[in-house]
């Protein structure tokens, strides 16, 4: 079974063409994933961003209101409520409003508030900018007296958010160094801090608003100032200038620097697959820049980024060798996980190609203390990414390229190949709840990653070893059988796709084998099922498509199999040939060479053949073997009149190899559509044939192609 | 978190808006047969500040197409579970000038683009209070921004098969709406759906860009090439709905990484050859690392990392394809020449 896996993967490997890649479209979701993680970072993203506010607003008033009022009542105000609501009326509605209603500061400062936030506020009402109440508001917080001591820090932050509402970064600022940093309260303080860092950005301060964003652990802020930093120059001049021992803004850039390189290793252009030259010069300052920092008190944060920069040369020893110290080392929980990714990656990059069992047993273990982590670890927060789990999905692909062709393949790291693997392991499952961009019923359209690697790039007899190997999830070698285990597979689709294989190679005896296993239940949910049942499967149709006006009512759903008709049909033919000689024979393919046509994502029927259909696409085999129909059965035919039809299939048949004879071009100058003819197709003959024989036929007669032909001969 | 971005989806008003006025000259002067229709524009941007050039050039048009607002996916919105989004900012000058335009003659048609897939097939049910939602934002914009009732509002929407019947019902309950009032519904038709039923609306606005296939690395132009257009021109004789076409007038820089299409990037200085080494007529090759800004949501911008080696396609319009194109889609469709919208 093992050699099975191998030899699957070195036809997947070897086979999978840059077209695949191109159709895919966009990037896999590593792309994006900054593997390499040295300081926990959050993206702070806006409904991120409103939970933690709404709960420490609503804390802070129920503590306010002596407890007295339930929190949830308080949520409900400020989920539902809006600045009209603070009135009498809105008490009775509100038990929250009742009880601010008695307290004259607080309801003031409650409505201003509001104000503020409805300014804002994304709604299906629209509001225009309420210029009169924000000035309102405005002169309200810089006269108001008696201000209570609890409401001393929301009054700053109140006067912080106007001043962001009116661009004045100045007052920001002011507040922000003359009152604000003392706020005991933490999480006040923290939005406090984020307009203060966003009032230096705006003011051109991007190291002090990077500092800020970084006891944040504003990501997303972080990553646009960052760019003021690259590099070995950038990292070098955030940690030389720090001026505060706390300061871990240089993390962020040598972070972000390290993500850089790995990203870089999949760079090229032109079969180019390596690190680009000025950026290998660039690694190396940054590496001895981290290499004389090794004894440094953060030394383990300098290691890491030294043995990811070796991760990214493919020098597995000396990675393996530094995340192991760090590993050993480090106090610090983030950076010791980052080190005991990059040990798995290394140890398991690193595995000889004939490794013994025992080497085997012991990467088969990391990796799957690996992926137990992958599995348990919960983001920290909302958009924290769980960073094992990329790791775990890249280390089965590049240990298969790199175990099983390292003699072969001297540049194993082709990202293609890599990204190929990564697709094929990781996207099987998840494909369409990835695809959120499309309605999800579009997306049953769209190929999803697992018809598109196993449709496009296996044969038939490949995609049905695949399925045998994930089916009894099983392998010769405990690492084999760690990484089939967790493939997830829809087993009921893949059974189609394989069917469908086996049906478009004309191997419809062994089809049957899979299709009689797809449920009505399945087929019911399936897009192409539409487009069947509104068709009709005749053998006597023309060697062309017909118009169709799509226009069914998409709530139906078909549990009829039409595959499998499809497939008895053709066996019941094919087993009677035999039986048949001359022009008996010779209709009977003829009949069958119109089935297969139709059958062909040329034809009506496509989508028995096809899974998804652009009028772009080649014909498929099933235009090739109608053509082999046609050629027999114009060895046996006697009737001239089905010899005229014969060759009308020849002439009319696109072929995988060829395509058709002629073609019809318009001319954007005059606005005319002209035919160009290939003397060379193969087809050829037929033309020839018809062009001498059009007028005995009503149909060839009556044909433009035929026409223009027989006049230019 | 740091200031909205005043980025508008993925496409940009090109810096020569000299364009602007070549195209109806090119008309003019290119064809003794017939001269083109008058033009329109788009404003697709969230801040309506036009600048001295767009206000010359909207100073010469009678319809200017206003989009206000995206609909956008907002799961915690218990109604249609959508959300208004990315919605028109009026500067204050800008808007005084506007409403004195509207006083003179300028219709305005406001324009809601949904954002794709954002209708699903099961989503008929909710067709009416989506019209109902959304006409009402429409119009109370309108009103409080000082701005006449607009005799018509556009739609802009790719559907597919599946969610056709969905958006119709939406279409034709808002139609039903407007037709009350003897107002006028359009909505947008991109190339491929002209093979597909035509929506209930009373005219159809073809939209003669982005027919290319914009992450495809082969791709010659995303933004409009005359082979994108030849397959339909012959389904324009037969479309059963009123049909005003639409041009394009902008740029874009699509970039590539490995091979794979990885984002829009705007503002790129293509002709730093520090940064870029010119491949071909419109491909540019990467020789440093730069991280360029891009939208995250309509309040967010992050940093997107161009690396060594990554290209960029420069995808543009051209005004004499874009007069090539229109002569023949007209030649086929003679309504089309009664007014042609151009996007910039």
């Amino acid at each position: 079974m093992n050699k099975l896996f191998l030899f699957f993967w070195a036809i997947l490997v070897l086979i999978l063409p840059s077209k695949t890649l191109a159709c895919g479209g966009e990037a896999p979701e590593w792309y994006d994933a900054d593997l390499f993680r040295i300081v926990p970072s959050y993206s702070v993203n806006d409904a991120a961003y409103r939970n933690t506010s709404l709960n420490e607003t609503v804390d802070f008033w129920y503590n306010y209101l002596g407890k007295k009022v339930k929190r949830d009542d308080i949520l409900l105000f400020f989920r539902e409520g809006t600045s009209k609501d603070l009135s009498n009326e809105g008490a009775s509605a509100y038990p929250f409003v009742k009880a601010v209603m008695t307290q004259s500061f607080a309801l003031q400062y409650l409505r201003a508030c509001m104000l503020l936030e409805e300014d804002t506020r994304v709604e299906w009402g629209y509001r225009t900018r309420c210029s009169e109440c924000l000035t309102t508001c405005t002169q309200w917080t810089k006269t108001a007296q008696n201000v209570p001591e609890a409401f001393h820090y929301r009054m700053v932050f109140l006067k912080m958010r106007l001043a962001a509402n009116a661009k004045n970064y100045d007052e920001i600022l002011t507040l922000w160094n003359t009152q604000a940093q003392s706020c005991p309260n933490a999480a006040l303080l923290a939005r406090m801090n984020g307009y203060a860092a966003h009032a230096f950005f705006e003011k051109g301060e991007v190291r002090k608003a990077m500092q800020i964003y970084a006891e944040l652990g504003d990501r997303f802020s972080l990553d646009v100032c960052i760019s003021s930093f690259v590099g070995e120059k950038g990292i070098r001049a955030l940690y030389d200038s720090r001026t505060d021992a706390n300061d871990k803004t240089w993390y962020y850039a040598l972070q972000d620097y390290c993500n850089y390189c790995w990203e870089s290793r999949y760079s090229y252009y032109e079969g180019e697959m390596e690190i680009d030259k000025e950026t290998k010069k660039d690694m190396e300052r940054v590496r001895q820049l981290c290499q004389s920092h090794h004894g440094d008190a953060e030394g383990a944060v300098w290691m890491s980024a030294t043995a990811w920069l070796y991760l990214c040369e493919s020098n597995y020893g000396e990675a393996y060798e530094l995340a192991y110290r760090v590993h050993e080392t480090s106090s610090d929980a983030v950076v010791k996980q980052n080190a005991f990714r990059m040990m798995c990656f290394a140890s398991i990059c690193n595995a000889p190609m004939k490794a013994d069992n025992a080497t085997l047993t012991r990467i088969a273990n990391d990796y799957v203390k690996l992926m137990e982590l992958a599995n348990k670890e919960l983001p920290i927060d909302h958009n924290q990414p769980n960073m094992h789990k990329p790791i775990a999905d890249l280390c089965p692909n590049l240990c298969f390229v790199e175990a099983a062709y390292k003699d072969k393949l001297t540049k194993y790291l082709d990202s293609q190949k890599l990204f190929a693997a990564h697709a094929l392991v990781d996207n099987l499952s998840e494909q369409l709840t990835r695809n959120t961009w499309f309605d999800l019923s579009d997306a049953e359209f769209i190929p999803s990653e697992m018809e598109g690697f196993v449709d496009a790039t296996m044969s038939s007899e490949e995609a049905e070893a695949f399925m045998e190997m994930v089916t009894k999830k099983k392998a010769n070698d405990v690492f084999s059988q760690a990484i089939i285990k967790r493939t997830k597979v829809d087993m009921m689709r893949l059974t189609d796709i394989v069917g469908t294989k086996l049906m478009r190679d004309g191997k419809y005896g062994k089809a049957l084998g899979y299709l009689e296993k797809l449920t009505p239940k399945y087929l019911k949910t399936r897009p192409y099922q539409a487009y069947l049942a509104n068709r009709e499967m005749k053998w006597n149709k023309p060697f062309f498509r017909t118009q169709y006006q799509e226009d069914w009512d998409n709530e139906v759903s078909y549990g009829e199999n039409y595959k499998l008709n499809f497939c008895r049909d053709m066996v019941q033919r094919i087993n009677a040939l035999p039986t048949l000689s001359g022009n008996e024979l010779a209709k009977a393919e003829y009949e069958m060479a119109m089935l297969m046509f139709q059958a062909s994502n040329k034809g009506d029927l496509f989508a028995l053949s096809e899974f998804y259909m652009s009028i772009c696409d080649e014909p498929n085999k099933f235009c090739d073997q109608a053509l082999v129909q046609l050629r027999n059965a114009l060895k046996h035919v006697t009737a001239e009149s089905l010899r005229h039809k014969i060759y009308y299939g020849i002439a009319s048949m696109p072929t995988s190899q060829n395509g058709l004879f002629w073609d019809l071009k318009y001319d954007w100058h005059d606005d005319q559509f002209h035919y160009a003819f290939n003397l060379f197709h193969p087809s050829r003959d037929a033309f020839e044939y018809l062009a001498r024989h059009r007028t005995e036929d009503p149909v060839t007669a009556n044909c433009d192609v035929i026409k223009r032909y027989a006049a230019i001969k | 978190m740091l200031a909205p971005s005043q980025h508008n989806r993925l496409l940009r008003l090109p810096t020569m808006l000299a364009l602007a006025f070549m195209l109806p000259m090119f008309w003019a002067c290119s064809k003794q047969e017939q001269a083109l229709g008058h033009a329109s524009l788009y404003y697709w941007r969230t801040t309506f500040h036009p600048t001295a050039a767009e206000r010359a050039e909207i100073d010469t048009l009678s319809m200017l197409y206003l989009h206000l607002f995206d609909v956008v996916p907002a799961a915690d919105e218990p109604v249609v579970g959508m959300l208004p989004d990315a919605t028109l900012q009026f500067n204050d000058s800008s808007l005084l000038w506007l409403q004195e335009r509207t006083r003179r003659g300028l219709k305005v048609t406001p324009v809601v683009f949904l954002s794709p897939g954002i209708i699903t097939r099961h989503d008929t049910p909710k067709a009416k209070t989506l019209a109902r939602l959304l006409l009402s934002r429409m119009d109370e914009m309108m009103h409080q921004n000082g701005l006449p009732v607009a005799q018509e509002v556009q739609i802009d929407y790719d559907w597919t098969r599946t969610n056709q019947a969905a958006y119709f019902a939406f279409l034709q309950e808002l139609a039903d709406t407007l037709h009350e009032a003897q107002r006028q519904l359009s909505t947008t038709i991109r190339l491929h759906q002209l093979s597909m039923k035509a929506p209930p609306a009373d005219r159809g606005i073809l939209m003669c860009y982005n027919t290319g296939r914009l992450t495809d690395p082969n791709e010659q132009n995303s933004i409009l090439t005359k082979q994108s257009v030849e397959p339909y021109v012959r389904q324009l004789d037969s479309y059963e709905l009123p049909l005003v076409l639409a041009l394009p007038r902008f740029s874009l820089n699509a970039v590539f990484h490995n091979g794979a299409f990885a984002f829009i990037a705007p503002g790129l200085a293509l002709s730093d050859t520090t940064r870029f080494q010119r491949i071909d007529a419109n491909h540019w090759r990467s020789v440093a690392y730069q991280s360029v800004p891009q939208r995250v949501s309509a309040t967010t911008q992050a940093n997107v990392r161009i690396y060594p080696g990554d290209v960029v396609r420069r995808d543009e319009s051209s005004d004499s394809l874009n007069a090539l194109v229109a002569r023949v889609l007209i030649r086929h469709r003679a309504e089309l020449n009664n007014e042609i919208i151009i996007y910039p």
